[in-house]
């Protein structure tokens, strides 16, 4: 299967240490360390000096760590964000190739400047001496949030080996499409359907959720989140961002499959000729499933040695 | 409408449009094309006595005979059917430009607005809304020829263009030009003249954050107009909005609850587009009203 | 757009004699012959040697016979099915025009070696990935043999995991950007509605029906049939609607006067309807297509006599 769980991924604000200690207890998957949207400028300085001690925080609760940075502001944001324990970075408002090419060959020299490598899975460890490969190089996440972004997606994915995953972030606001009577936001479904099919085109993972217009701009309540993941889950996407820590549970209840559709798929597994597309998309299903269950596992491990 | 029928062309400033399409293409049979042609200047001062905005359809297939016939002062956009490649738009922008020159026309005033009614425009449309500067808008491809082009019946009970409405909207995001597109509403009677639904239609595109419409019947003018336009409570509350913004941003917050709406920039930038087109409406209604009135004065003093 | 009429195709697994005997009596538009979904390398092997007689039965009735390979074994089983009486190849998970002309060599090749016009061989090109979703324009136009394209649905599902429910149609950028892009190089796409697409059932005539009805409203020309039970309904969906022809032919004749008298827009009484350019246009599109599809039926009908007489 492609790639690690990241069922949840919390946005949260580097300068509110009230939300950071939240973040910490929510048993996400991904935490993104917000220097963007949710930061005021007068709190930007303070939030930048917060990232390196909260990178270690969250691993140490089990999550993985992002960064979310301005794209205006970029090299101040990466100075401040390339530490041991950050695994990548979410790069919202993109719109040409040249951006991704700079925020690549900044990360290559903060990397080599601080030998700073991409961690392991979490729960795992590695040894100082483990050859140091690309697939340690830190990530690029691109939230394409913007029309250019979108249309020109493909050439902004390809334009570095470390994007690996892509969202709509919130293209919703950016993009200012709003609710229909239907009770769908304008233009979610083509914009959805379409950033998953070039996400499987280019060999990476599409992150998001099903939002509806109930639920603003990535903040909704438990029960619409819970949907929004299961629709989510439907459309091809495995994980989804939120900007609430009690938003994490419903996202790891939705991307995850239930019992039920696991024993579903080993007696779809069981009866189907090995060669055909069910028993191929039953046994994808046990391995996620399966993938899930090692990752909660992981967590529960981190945070028991913590509280030794 | 068709610009060779004088019951329609004289009657077109009472209507209350913001923009007057008048067509040499597809309600102006082969015969009476080169009369049609012949009607512009007559149709650009009927139009006018509304403030409309005249817009002239012409034919796809004869841009070189159309656009000396269309291009005179007073008309603002030469709409350009069954677009399908960007050389067509090219082609037409260069024809424009030239008439102009010798018209004494602004260079660059004329637009253009380019329809995608074929599969093999909605294939080129970033190329045809690329093609030229003076395009200001686009639009997915839906409607009539469209259909019979992928070989579909329209008023089916579901959503049959997501994918061409898409590309249009994504487009016209991409390149920075309004979007033109709808709001999808199931309607199986396929009836143009049907004003409830026009409304309803109307009033979701602009929740959803478009900004014109367009149809073949008056009866959807005034209800498109209506629906398309704020309301003074929706008016009062984006004010709101704004202030509780400006004192959220002074105590150096990104975000914050008023009533149970989160209101953060994005709903500070909208609240302020609102206002903006609110006020961009009512000068528009206003700009038409004087000249209806003026018109009709007129018209009194000549009997 | 490429003038045929196939509505209906018929997918017949080649191992499964009772089906590929009797593959000709369904009145469909074309068969496909499928050598995938076999294990055991032995079975396969039979299949190939099976193929030849497959398609003699297969075109009996008058369909335009495909045969459905492996992709990862292309080359043998198309070896194995050139012959007089095969109209084309299916192509499996085609993802790049570099994967069509691949075909098109292969075929191009087998064509002159075993003394078959050249360029008579066609391609469906079926997609199963994102790649191939994306790339469909320039699958589509990669040559001159793809008459066809459309989405193998279940197998996109796998590639890219997509579980199929009923209730939530996860392809409607999928089916949109395949009908525009094959439409605009005048190829016919073929899919059905949701859900039949991923989650095909056989026994209500009605259903199946409607979602043909919708899959031909979605754009496409026909659909691949799983079952027999699909043939009629499709074979009926995908053509212009009967109790519309006399509305068409009342447009045209209408309109004509109209034109005569001097005008392009004319209502059609008892309606709100207007006829223009494009009405009158669509009005003689369906009753070209009624009519290819009644020469389609008639062909059929001529190919069935022929066994019968042949038969008796």
């Amino acid at each position: 299967m492609r790639g690690s769980v990241r069922r949840s991924w919390l946005i949260v604000p580097a300068h509110d240490n009230d939300r950071l200690a939240e973040a910490a207890g929510s048993n996400a998957d991904v935490v993104v360390l917000d220097l963007q949207d949710t930061v005021h400028d007068s709190m930007r300085h303070e939030a930048r000096d917060n990232i390196r001690d909260a990178i270690s925080d969250m691993r140490d609760t089990g999550s993985e760590v992002f960064v979310r940075v301005d794209i205006e502001l970029i090299y101040a944001d990466l100075v401040a964000s390339v530490w041991r324990g950050l695994t990548g970075i979410v790069i919202p408002g993109v719109t040409n190739v040249e951006q991704v090419m700079d925020a690549d060959s900044i990360l290559t020299d903060l990397e080599s400047q601080r030998g700073v490598v991409k961690p392991p899975p979490v729960g795992d460890v590695r040894e100082a001496d483990d050859p140091r490969g690309p697939e340690q190089a830190l990530e690029i996440h691109l939230s394409l949030d913007t029309g250019r972004g979108n249309w020109d997606a493909q050439q902004l994915i390809k334009a570095s080996n470390r994007v690996k995953s892509i969202s709509l972030g919130r293209a919703d606001l950016v993009m200012d499409l709003r609710g229909e009577p239907s009770g769908d936001l304008h233009q979610m479904e083509y914009l959805m359907q379409r950033l998953i099919v070039i996400a499987n085109a280019l060999n990476v993972e599409p992150v998001g959720a099903w939002w509806r217009a109930t639920s603003r701009g990535l903040v909704a309540g438990y029960d619409d989140t819970l949907q929004a993941a299961i629709d989510g889950r439907m459309a091809g996407f495995r994980g989804g961002l939120c900007m609430t820590a009690r938003q994490v549970k419903p996202l790891n209840t939705g991307y995850t499959p239930s019992a039920d559709e696991v024993s579903h798929a080993e007696e779809v597994f069981t009866r189907e000729p090995t060669y055909s597309p069910m028993a191929g998309i039953a046994s994808d299903l046990i391995a996620w499933s399966e993938e899930c269950q090692n990752r909660n596992r992981s967590k529960s491990i981190v945070t028991a040695q913590r509280n030794q | 409408m068709p610009i060779n029928n004088p019951r329609f062309v004289d009657r077109s400033w009472t209507r209350d449009c913001d923009y007057l399409n008048f067509d040499l293409e597809d309600s102006v049979p082969q015969s009476q094309k080169d009369y049609a042609r012949s009607q512009v200047r007559h149709a650009i001062v009927q139009g006018q006595k509304g403030a409309a905005e005249i817009n002239i359809r012409i034919n796809c297939a004869y841009p070189d005979a159309d656009v000396p016939a269309a291009v005179w002062p007073g008309v603002k956009q030469i709409n350009f059917p069954k677009a399908e490649t960007g050389a067509q738009i090219r082609h037409l922008d260069a024809l424009i430009t030239e008439l102009e020159r010798v018209r004494g026309i602004r260079s660059g005033t004329v637009r253009i607005g380019a329809t995608v009614e074929t599969t093999l425009g909605v294939a080129n449309s970033y190329e045809i809304a690329s093609a030229s500067p003076r395009i200001d808008a686009f639009g997915g491809g839906t409607g009539y020829d469209m259909s019979m082009d992928m070989g579909i019946e329209m008023f089916v009970g579901f959503d049959q263009f997501v994918y061409n409405r898409g590309e249009g909207e994504l487009i016209a995001l991409a390149l920075g030009l309004e979007r033109e597109g709808g709001v999808y509403m199931s309607d199986t009677t396929g009836n143009v003249g049907n004003a409830e639904l026009s409304i309803k239609r109307a009033e979701a595109s602009r929740k959803a954050g478009l900004r014109t419409g367009g149809g073949l019947h008056p009866n959807v003018v005034a209800p498109q107009n209506l629906g398309l336009t704020p309301t003074v409570n929706e008016v009062e509350d984006a004010h709101r909005v704004l202030s509780f913004f400006a004192e959220l941003d002074q105590r150096g917050e990104t975000e914050g609850d008023m009533d149970g709406r989160i209101v953060d920039k994005y709903e500070a930038a909208r609240a302020e587009e609102l206002i903006e087109w609110a006020s961009l409406c009512a000068h528009r209604d206003a700009e038409k009203s004087a000249a209806r009135e003026q018109t009709a004065a007129e018209l009194d003093e000549q009997n | 757009m490429k003038v045929f009429v196939r509505r209906s195709h018929l997918l017949v697994p080649v191992l499964d004699r009772e089906k590929v005997e009797t593959s000709w009596t369904h009145n469909a538009d074309s068969v496909i012959l499928d050598l995938t979904g076999i294990e055991s390398e032995d079975d396969r092997s039979r299949a190939r040697s099976l193929v030849k007689e497959s398609i003699r039965h297969a075109c009996r009735g008058g369909a335009d016979v495909f045969v459905l390979p492996n992709k990862a074994l292309a080359r043998a089983d198309i070896e194995a099915s050139v012959c007089p009486g095969l109209k084309g190849i299916v192509y499996p998970g085609a993802e790049t025009s570099a994967d069509i002309e691949e075909a098109d060599s292969i075929l191009s090749e087998l064509e002159t070696g075993r003394g078959i016009a050249s360029g008579v061989l066609q391609i469906i090109a079926l997609i199963d990935s994102g790649t191939g979703v994306w790339n469909i324009r320039e699958i589509v136009t990669a040559s001159p043999r793809v008459c066809s394209s459309g989405l193998d649905e279940l197998n996109l599902c796998r590639n890219m995991g997509i579980i199929p429910y009923a209730d939530f149609d996860p392809f409607v950028y999928a089916k949109g950007r395949i009908v525009v892009e094959t439409r605009a190089a005048k190829v016919q796409p073929i899919g059905i509605s949701h859900p039949y697409g991923v989650l095909p059932q056989f026994d209500d005539a009605d259903e199946i029906y409607q979602q043909a009805l919708r899959g031909k409203n979605l754009g496409f020309a026909g659909a691949i049939c799983p079952d027999p039970s699909w043939v009629a309904q499709c074979n009926t969906a995908f053509a212009p609607p009967a109790d519309r022809l006399e509305f068409f032919r009342e447009t045209r004749r209408l309109f004509a006067e109209g034109v005569a008298r001097g005008t392009a827009a004319v209502p059609y009484p008892g309606t709100t309807m207007m006829i223009d350019v494009p009405v009158d246009e669509n009005a003689r599109v369906n009753l070209e297509l009624w009519e290819l599809c009644a020469a389609r039926e008639a062909e059929k009908a001529k190919a069935i006599e022929k066994q019968e007489s042949t038969m008796a």
